[in-house]
């Protein structure tokens, strides 16, 4: 879901860059009173986990394997507003230093990666979980279900930025400069990879890993609501 | 005394390895990807070193040029001048100490290789409308599904061509600018040149610190792999390896949040109060003020140009 240089137009990434460095300020500010001087390391630390999250290989039935974003549990322990800045640092990190994403498309990324997912994934999940006990079913199945909706929605969003090209920015011909897919393709063919298969390795790893914390560590899914 | 388990033959021993149809297994893929990282990392560090035309020049000069290439490539219309900038990123990669080779593979493997497999349907009618410049097949009759239309004739299109042409040529323009700044400039010196762009510093050092425990936390992620490959004579069912693969996820972000904190504590110690201090950044030469009028002198020529080939 890394979009990178060349597939978005000015007119897309530059409002994108507009909105998601005033964000990443204010997100900052929130983020410093939660959790107060902790944040420096904390928030390196996220979006380092961040980072590698999506080096492991994941095992799916017919033997390939398939790759989570890992931002709806980052959100779900640390808070969607640390988790956006935690996973928008580690998409910098990925275009500046190993040349992976755009860097024109950093906005586009951080906002469809690191916002949306952190936003969705989290309020879903505490829509679903509700007051349960730490240890309940309804937790994983709320991480399951967060998980899948959260990539869902940025795969649609990114989509849409692509689908958008074709209309805001082409030649004198009317032939595509950018992302060359209109809106009919450019978002079913997003969101049908993930509906069908990249949406429930999300699903399976955020209800695995919360499944593994209420075993091992529960204090863990408590870090955000108990810093507030 | 040699027990009898360790006198066996050694070939007996199932191997963990290949698993459905000759594919490698996900432990497998996993320390491929985490070395492959770790040798990638260690590469740009040798060639950030290399004495060469872009290694010489001024971090925050050479981050503000490459970025004011990379957005002239991307509100350029002409394919020429697009594929022009191109062959330019190939002479500084040349002029860097950079093999041609080498930069051509890790530029084309992945992004612009893979933009190219995706551009191929935008050739024909079905998608890209316009001028027939090769007929590929007839059908019997035209479909129509819903917003889709598939004529019965369908031909690579002239405009397909150019979009195709224009797209690959931009995203493999602004990918080689991108990795001939990373190539060429040591990572520390990167962050720091960020400053020029007016990012606040407490940022940087959380990017700098980002930066250092992803290398750590990479380690660590080869290290539970290469354990678990050592200890494996065959793979368990999928649901029991997911779980497996959760449990060193939920492990690693475990290990991450106690890091944080011990990280936070040493800073204390040390006297951390919120306020970041950096090294005096050295002057600019004459030689990066050279270098600055030339990469305006091309953005200014190659968008004129380009304006003149294909006007608004």
């Amino acid at each position: 879901m890394h979009i990178p240089d060349g597939y978005l137009s000015p007119q897309t990434y530059v409002p994108f860059y507009a909105f998601i460095i005033p964000y990443l300020g204010i997100a900052a500010r929130k983020v410093s009173k939660s959790i107060r001087s902790r944040h420096v390391p904390l928030l390196a630390l996220g979006a380092a986990f961040s980072f590698v999250i999506m080096m492991f290989n994941v095992p799916i039935p017919g033997g390939t394997t398939g790759h989570a974003v890992g931002g709806v549990i980052v959100a779900i322990i640390l808070g969607p507003w640390a988790a956006s800045i935690a996973v928008s640092i580690a998409l910098i990190v990925q275009a500046l230093l190993f040349g992976d994403g755009g860097i024109t498309a950093i906005g586009a990324n951080c906002f469809n990666m690191g916002v949306v997912i952190s936003f969705v994934g989290y309020y879903v999940y505490k829509l679903i979980s509700g007051d349960s006990e730490i240890t309940s079913t309804r937790r994983w199945i709320a991480g399951a279900v967060s998980g899948y909706i959260a990539l869902n929605a940025a795969a649609v969003i990114a989509g849409i930025e692509f689908g958008i090209q074709p209309m805001i920015a082409s030649g004198a011909d009317g032939h595509p400069l950018y992302a060359p897919y209109p809106l009919s393709i450019a978002v079913p063919a997003m969101a049908i990879e993930h509906l069908i298969l990249f949406g429930f390795v999300e699903a399976l790893v955020t209800a695995l890993i919360i499944r593994y914390f209420q075993k091992t560590d529960q204090s863990l899914l408590t870090i955000y609501g108990g810093a507030k | 005394m040699i027990p009898d388990w360790l006198a066996q033959d050694s070939s007996s021993v199932p191997l963990p390895a290949p698993s459905n149809w000759g594919r490698s297994g996900f432990v497998e893929k996993t320390i491929d990807n985490a070395a492959h990282f770790l040798k990638d990392t260690m590469v740009n560090e040798t060639v950030a070193r290399r004495n060469g035309l872009l290694q010489a020049i001024d971090p925050r000069v050479k981050l503000i040029t490459v970025l004011a290439i990379i957005v002239s490539v991307s509100i350029m219309r002409s394919p020429i001048i697009i594929w022009g900038i191109y062959g330019f990123t190939l002479l500084l990669a040349v002029a860097s100490s950079i093999s041609l080779m080498f930069f051509i593979k890790r530029v084309w493997l992945f992004i612009p290789l893979f933009s190219a497999f995706i551009v191929i349907p935008a050739l024909f009618n079905v998608v890209t409308p316009g001028d027939p410049v090769w007929t590929a097949f007839h059908l019997a009759h035209s479909y129509d599904f819903g917003p889709y239309h598939i004529p019965d004739t369908i031909t690579v299109t002239r405009q397909g061509v150019l979009t195709a042409v224009t797209f690959i040529g931009r995203v493999s323009a602004s990918v080689s600018l991108a990795v001939l700044l990373t190539l060429t400039t040591l990572w520390n010196d990167l962050l720091q040149a960020l400053r020029v762009l007016k990012v606040p510093r407490i940022f940087i050092l959380i990017l700098g610190m980002t930066y250092r425990y992803i290398i750590l936390l990479v380690h660590t992620v080869y290290d539970i792999h290469v354990a678990r490959k050592s200890r494996t004579l065959h793979y368990g069912p999928t649901g029991s390896e997911q779980r497996w693969v959760a449990s060193r996820m939920g492990y690693l972000l475990k290990k991450t949040y106690m890091i944080s904190q011990d990280v936070h504590n040493a800073m204390l110690s040390r006297g951390f109060s919120g306020d970041v201090r950096t090294l005096t950044p050295s002057r600019i030469q004459g030689y990066d003020y050279a270098w600055c009028i030339f990469v305006l002198f091309i953005c200014v020529f190659s968008i004129v140009l380009d304006r003149t080939l294909v006007p608004w």
